[in-house]
């Protein structure tokens, strides 16, 4: 059955069937061989999986990062943090990686994060005589922050199809996600003494305060969504919304950047951006029925318990290896909603939290956005950028290894992750 | 030639039909905000949750997934892996494509068919929703309805690949 699971889904899959119809295809496979094939069955299950008050989140968010790109407010967050940073040699790389954690912090989505900030600071980079692959190499690394650190569209999927609490998981994303940015700024101040940047300008507290000023709607709001959501005042759907009419507030009143005439189109992308990801989500559910009741987790629990023994520290080499390998050919979304259901038990089984799991899990799937051949990101960077892939795939080698290191550690170090969730517990 | 009518014919229905969608889903998406913000006011404000809202704003993402489903595929815009179409020669790679069109539709009929049956199986049992009385039978209609509309567009891209499949073929020998 496992084998024949997989089979099915990756053949599908290679054949360039869309994976949405890969799942379908694969869950009519499965219900063939167990006897019980009903369409009725499959449809209800998708309906199902997608019939989900928090994944109501994923519009919202993805809503309100593309109104605070159209309507000023990343551009404040940028013109802040290069007051804070900009002077340093090399300070535009310290900014982007800066600016990509605070952006982090209202946005959920990788894409949104790597294309504001990269479509911001990369013609600043180019200008100011940086070398182009390293600095688009940098603010591509930077936007996987995004769904690193809460709020992350990844986690609420996590959350929804593994029944873990999504405000659990939010929580353990922050340190991963600020030690990834630390590693990216290590990484960049070594390449900066190489290529002999040049320091440019002075610090002037008077600059910072006056950004911080200007900045000050658009940095309250990531307080916004984690103060509330922290303290239970709202559900992660709601500090969303909360998060939409905010932006949207903030940009058609305060700063008056934001044309109305816009809006129609950014609902029309947003939603059809949801829906790519809804539909997968809806057939992953619907096949993650039929994985449970083929007993597929058991099977592959069984085959790794005879790899990694009892040794939860091997099972997870394995599994790291395994979802590195998986994110160089497969978007993190459906990575996760495919392996996600199917390597949590095992998980459970060998006496991890899911949370940890679900921060290591998705931190992993979010190098895999870096990776040669297929990785989101990557596409999004040379899009910015107009570098081949080839040369930024390059470029971006050392960031890679950078967030490898991280992933090594918060996978031995669970305290990294667990930290602040045990916190609040 | 009026084989050339009849492909604009197809591309002006498109056309049309994506406008459509595009009003819908987006009007939809912002009923949604509308509504899911107004719950939280009327909870910490006034407090009285709406239960109603919550209901109708998770049927339209359900009816948002569906359409927009059907203008993503249009634009391509569907999470795939087009690994193999880049490494394969031109002639197999066409013949893949054609293969996967073929499954897609495969995939769609299923969703049609299955759509069709709990749609109407709910209708008949006169199942409806808690706050609201909305009979299910309207929240799964939109799974055959779309399934309709992507089988109409697999259809037209079908076409397509053939033909492109035929030049290459012919085209190498």
């Amino acid at each position: 059955m496992l084998t024949l699971f997989l089979a099915a889904l990756f053949g599908f899959i290679l054949l360039n069937v869309p994976i949405a119809f890969s799942l379908v295809l694969t869950a009519i496979v499965l219900m063939f061989f167990s006897g019980n094939v009903s369409p009725a069955l499959l449809v209800q299950n998708v309906v199902r999986g997608i019939d989900n008050f928090p994944l109501m989140a994923i519009p919202f968010f993805l809503l309100a990062g593309e109104i605070m790109n159209s309507g000023g407010i990343s551009r404040r967050i940028v013109q802040f943090a290069r007051a804070i940073l900009g002077h340093i040699r090399g300070g535009l790389g310290y900014v982007t990686v800066l600016a990509s954690m605070l952006f982090a912090g209202v946005s959920g989505s990788a894409v949104a994060d790597t294309s504001a900030m990269g479509s911001l600071l990369y013609p600043v980079m180019k200008s100011e005589g940086y070398k182009e692959d390293k600095s688009a190499a940098l603010f591509s690394a930077a936007g996987t922050i995004g769904p690193v650190i809460p709020p992350s569209i990844p986690m609420i999927i996590f959350g929804v199809i593994a029944n873990v609490s999504i405000v659990q998981l939010f929580l353990g994303g922050i340190i991963p996600g600020v030690l990834i940015g630390f590693g990216l700024m290590i990484g960049w101040y070594i390449h900066s003494r190489k290529a002999g940047y040049k320091a440019e300008g002075r610090f002037s507290l008077k600059k910072v305060i006056k950004s911080g000023f200007e900045a000050f709607w658009a940095l309250l709001l990531p307080l916004i969504i984690l103060g509330g959501i922290i303290s239970g005042i709202y559900t992660p759907t709601e500090a969303a919304v909360i998060a939409v009419v905010y932006a949207f507030f903030v940009s058609l009143f305060i700063y008056r950047e934001l044309d109305l005439k816009k809006i129609p189109a950014l609902l029309v992308s947003t939603a059809r951006m949801t829906s790519v990801v809804l539909l997968v989500c809806g057939a992953a559910m619907s096949a993650a029925y039929l994985i449970t009741t083929a007993q597929i987790p058991q099977l592959m629990s069984d085959a790794l318990l005879g790899l990694a023994g009892q040794n939860p520290y091997l099972l997870m080499f394995f599994i790291n290896i395994l979802l590195l390998l998986v994110g160089c050919v497969m978007d993190l979304t459906p990575a996760l909603l495919i392996l996600g259901p199917m390597l949590l038990p095992i998980a459970v089984n060998f006496g991890l939290d899911p949370v940890y799991f679900g921060v290591v899990m998705i931190v992993n799937l979010c190098i895999g956005l870096i990776t040669p051949p297929v990785g989101n990101i990557l596409y999004v960077g040379c899009g910015i950028s107009h570098l081949t892939v080839a040369q930024l795939s390059k470029a971006i080698l050392p960031n890679i290894l950078i967030m490898i290191i991280t992933l090594i550690l918060i996978t031995y170090v669970p305290g990294l992750v667990m930290f602040i969730p045990n916190l609040v517990k | 030639m009026p084989g050339v009518e009849k492909v604009d014919l197809i591309k002006i229905i498109e056309g049309f039909l994506v406008r459509i969608i595009s009003w819908i889903i987006g009007f939809l998406l912002a009923l949604m905000v509308i509504l899911v913000f107004s719950n939280v006011i009327a909870r910490y404000f006034l407090n009285s949750a709406l239960a109603w809202s919550e209901e109708i704003s998770r049927f339209m993402l359900i009816w948002v997934a569906f359409l927009g489903s059907v203008l993503a595929y249009v634009r391509n815009e569907h999470l795939g892996l087009d690994i193999l179409i880049t490494v394969l020669p031109p002639r197999s790679s066409r013949v893949v494509l054609v293969l996967a069109n073929l499954l897609v539709i495969a995939a769609i009929v299923i969703l049609l068919y299955g759509g069709w049956s709990i749609t109407s199986h709910t209708f008949n049992s006169g199942w409806t929703s808690p706050a609201l009385s909305i009979p299910y039978g309207v929240v799964y209609m939109i799974v055959p309805v779309c399934s309709l509309l992507l089988l109409l567009q697999a259809f037209v891209k079908l076409r397509e690949n053939i033909s492109v499949m035929i030049k290459v073929i012919k085209g190498v020998e």
